[in-house]
């Protein structure tokens, strides 16, 4: 396959890159990036472009296969990707929302400030590795009976509050309030019900991780006033998603769907992009049984929260005030939106993989006090680097579907990566710098080593200076547990 | 190299050469078992067996699949399969016996056998080959 060149691209606008639908005789619609010139420089070196082509093949895709500044190759389709596809009658593939379904990122927000506790940093990252089960294929506390499993799969987030293992007040402010309505558990297998049986409230290995940051910079006063963000606050991210059951339910519906095309005269340049018509007997079970899989993230999400206020507790007492949740984003999901496609509202499934919902003012689902300012969305960057928060924008829905980038990105593989990282020096010198890890091995550590990364700084900045959300807050790690 | 495995961003690619073709199909397994605990298949493998049966549309299809459901089985079972016993191949399909050994612990998580890029193919001598990609 030939490989992407700069010359194939047209630049739209400063930040908007294009392959036109003419470039490969099966496209359907122009593939595009939103990327600085420095970034798309980078993009280029993998085969990520040529992906993204592939994903404009898809039946029923509207207007653009769409990629994020922090995109890099994967299987199928590329992470940090975005294909909207017309409702019913366009294609949902699980390839397109990915094999840890609703992976995501939650921010919550505490009234201690770093420089009151920096001293403490250390025992809460040892308190919380204590609290918090990660690591390959670890289980934790809670062994869900088959009842409880139906539950948690249909109720999401509400489970966890129901069963003392989260706060009321934090379901407004998880994106779909940490509950799909349409899941169905009788379309999720035995084999996937088993496999999360007792992995809810752990985090599970690779790219994931508990962490404690403060705020470092603040960019938009009056947004951060909206978030509850303070200069030196200290703040806690989470990153995990639906485990060992979300892996489950996309490998048995991926092979479901290649099995399936066929019958639909689906034809693709790629196994991994395997779809099926939504309003298909399989597209819907496939959508039902992710609905339920998301669920499950969301309420994985909330009980490792609940690890976390423990962890957090017994470290400061009742002086260290409680964990508030700003919000929960998803960055790996499909969902029904109606977005503004030739001055006409149409109803989409969105496919977000690697990326991230940035919805702008005027949302009505988020909770009162953040309508205004806009749908938070958390991007984390690589250990060691800096996070930061930002604010979904109306510019958004204009040109990406109302999305923006969901991390640094990968830019080194993970074998690579261990190669050229020394990870007990590395754990040595973010501990001189005052960012404490713990992890179950030091391969984990090499692995998510920040040259692994791209610079999550320019990702952010491309983000800001296209306009799909602007820059609330940076965030600085001082304390991570890795999975 | 039977088995070699090369770099891939975020991913790790799997690349087996073998002499027939149940021979693939027990040399993958081995492959892809030494990523989940690393050399973890050198020692007895009879302590704990799975029977297991796929049926595929067509030679690379069948390998993704067998994969994938001998890695859910590592999972629940919490056995890392190094073996197998093979009751019945053809083209379409396999019906076998894995055999392993009890794990605690895993060096790495593989998250998914994908279908990208791979392809079974047979070359002019009868030998076999193909190159898989784990989702890690």
């Amino acid at each position: 396959m030939k490989r992407i060149q700069k010359s194939d691209l047209i630049r739209l606008e400063d930040y908007l890159w294009e392959i036109p639908a003419s470039f490969r005789n099966d496209m359907l619609v122009p593939a595009r990036v939103l990327a600085s010139e420095a970034l798309l420089d980078q993009i280029i070196d993998d085969r990520s472009l040529n992906q993204l082509v592939n994903v404009a093949t898809l039946p029923g895709i509207q207007v653009a296969s769409l990629v994020m500044p922090d995109v890099h190759e994967g299987y199928g389709f590329p992470i940090g990707g975005v294909a909207a596809t017309l409702h019913p009658e366009g294609v949902i593939s699980p390839g397109g929302i990915g094999y840890d379904i609703n992976c995501g990122v939650r921010l919550m927000t505490s009234s201690l400030n770093i420089d009151e506790v920096r001293d403490q940093i250390e025992e809460l990252s040892k308190e919380m590795y204590a609290q918090i089960p990660s690591g390959m294929g670890k289980g934790g506390q809670i062994i869900l009976s088959e009842e409880e499993m139906t539950d948690v799969l249909t109720r999401g987030a509400l489970w966890a509050v129901e069963n003392g293992y989260g706060k009321q007040e934090d379901l407004e402010h998880i994106e779909n309030h940490g509950q799909f309505e349409g899941a169905d558990p009788k379309l999720v297998s035995e084999m996937a019900k088993k496999r999360g049986r007792n992995q809810l409230g752990t985090i599970g290995s690779g790219n994931h991780f508990v962490e404690i940051d403060y705020v470092e910079s603040i960019y938009e006063t009056e947004i951060a006033k909206a978030y509850g963000l303070n200069p030196r606050q200290l703040v806690v991210l989470i990153h995990t998603g639906s485990r060992g059951l979300g892996h489950q339910v996309a490998t048995d519906y991926i092979r479901l769907m290649v099995n399936a095309m066929s019958k639909y005269n689906i034809e693709l340049p790629d196994r991994e992009l395997a779809c099926v018509p939504f309003n298909s007997e399989e597209g819907q079970s496939y959508f039902k049984a992710m609905c339920a899989a998301a669920n499950y993230a969301w309420c994985n999400r909330e009980v490792i929260s609940w690890e976390m206020r423990k962890a957090w507790y017994n470290v400061f007492g009742e002086a260290g005030g409680s964990l508030e949740l700003l919000y929960d984003v998803a960055h790996n999901i499909a969902k029904i939106e109606d977005h503004k496609i030739d001055s006409r509202y149409q109803k989409l499934i969105v496919h977000r993989k690697g990326a991230t919902r940035a919805f702008g003012p005027g949302f009505s689902e988020l909770p009162e006090k953040l309508i205004q300012a806009g749908q938070p969305v958390i991007i984390p960057g690589s250990m060691g680097t800096c996070s930061y928060v930002l604010a979904g924008t109306n510019r958004s829905m204009e040109i990406t579907f109302g999305s923006c980038c969901h991390g640094a990105g990968r830019r080194l593989s993970r074998r690579a990566a261990k190669r050229i990282v020394n990870a007990p020096v590395l754990k040595e010198e973010l501990a001189e710098r005052g960012i404490y890890v713990q992890a179950g091995s030091y391969k984990g550590i090499a692995e998510e080593a920040p040259v692994a990364y791209k610079d999550v700084n320019m990702v952010v900045q491309s983000i800001q200076d296209s306009g799909v959300a602007k820059m609330v807050a940076k965030l600085k790690p001082v304390g991570v547990v890795k999975g | 190299m039977p088995i070699e495995y090369r770099s891939h961003t975020a991913d790790i690619q799997m690349v087996i050469k073998a002499d027939d073709f149940q021979q693939l199909f027990e040399l993958s397994l081995e492959g892809m078992s030494n990523i989940l605990v690393h050399s973890g298949c050198i020692t007895t493998y009879d302590e704990q067996s799975q029977e297991i049966e796929i049926s595929g549309q067509d030679t690379t299809n069948l390998l993704i699949d067998f994969l994938s459901e001998a890695l859910s089985y590592t999972y629940v079972n919490k056995v890392l399969y190094c073996k197998l016993h093979v009751l019945a191949l053809n083209d379409r399909h396999i019906k076998a016996l894995l055999f392993g050994l009890p794990i605690q612990s895993l060096d790495e998580e593989i998250k998914a056998v994908t279908y990208h890029e791979a392809k079974v193919e047979q070359d002019i001598e009868g030998k076999w080959s193909v190159s898989i990609i784990f989702d890690i």
